[in-house]
């Protein structure tokens, strides 16, 4: 298993490249999670990962309007913030 | 004397199929067209409506209300929820009803009727319940909800929501049509547009 990061998009993107298969330096912030071929076992699979991985808990309203890579490390920074 | 048709009444058209090997307890109320397949039970005081299917091995019970149109395949419990119509319960789902199950009560004995309080599912016109799923006392699934494979759904489900997970949680939002929407709330399968409201999705008119 590789190191886990820790800050947001690090750790987004990182997870991001696991669900989809894709190398996590391939996925910049205008990246749609429809682009990357999340269905909804895919977005199930990032939010228990996140919540996993940054200790922090995603409600499911917040992560369904995230739309991009970009509103998913905003998101991510925004609960960092408030813990 | 003449040769007459054999009359093929609507009545008789109308029927409702009961499978040799199900049953279906006498005061059981079953609407026309409808057809309760192998090894199923209804219980009395259950109402179901009309053009239902019950597939193999279902058993609806205590007091549950199925609307029309309704599809319940194998191996299903029902206890006590109420369906509206164009409900769909997948293989294997068990809708339950008692917040607090017990065998017995805390002096020992076994629990009867009237030591538990009902609590049922209500599930909405349209919604679907993927297989295996079971859905928590009390809960109400939304219309035209989508619950995926194998999901526990513990809360509430508003008009339109795809829930998946154990605990079920809320991934987007689904079509009448049953396609996942995308970003915008279209339906990538039949272009249907929707409109976000307090209780979930509608239609864009
Ligand atoms: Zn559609």
């Amino acid at each position: 298993m590789s190191i886990q990061a820790t800050d947001p998009q690090t750790v987004a993107r990182q997870i991001l490249g696991e669900i989809s298969g894709r190398a996590a330096n391939s996925i910049d912030a205008s990246t749609r999670l429809s682009d990357l071929g999340l269905d909804s076992l895919g977005r199930l699979t990032l939010a228990v990962l996140l919540e996993e991985r940054t200790g922090r808990p995603l409600p499911d309203h917040k992560m369904l309007s995230v739309r991009t890579v970009n509103d998913l490390e905003r998101l991510l920074t925004s609960s960092e913030r408030s813990a | 004397m003449t040769e007459k048709p054999t009359p093929t009444t609507s009545r008789a058209l109308d029927a409702p199929f009961i499978a040799e090997s199900a049953e279906v307890a006498p005061a059981a109320r079953l609407g026309a067209r409808s057809r309760i397949w192998h090894h199923s039970q209804v219980d009395a005081g259950v109402r179901i409506g009309e053009d239902c299917v019950l597939g193999k091995g279902v058993h609806v019970a205590s007091a549950a209300v199925i609307g029309n149109r309704v599809k319940i395949q194998d191996g299903c419990g029902v206890f006590g929820a109420t369906l509206e119509d164009g409900v769909m319960l997948a293989p294997g789902v068990y809708l339950l009803e008692d917040q607090a199950p017990r065998a017995v009560n805390p002096s020992g004995h076994l629990k009867g009727r009237k030591d538990w309080r009902r609590d049922p599912v209500t599930i909405r016109y349209g919604a679907t319940i993927g297989a295996n799923s079971v859905i928590a006392p009390g809960v109400t699934i939304g219309r035209y909800a989508l619950v995926g494979i194998g999901s526990v759904v513990g809360h509430d489900v508003p008009d339109h929501g795809l829930v998946m997970g154990n605990p079920a949680r809320q991934l987007g939002w689904s079509c009448m049509c049953g396609h996942r929407l995308n970003d915008t709330l279209a339906c990538p399968s039949c272009g249907r547009l929707y409109h976000q409201r307090p209780y979930g999705l509608s239609l864009a008119t």
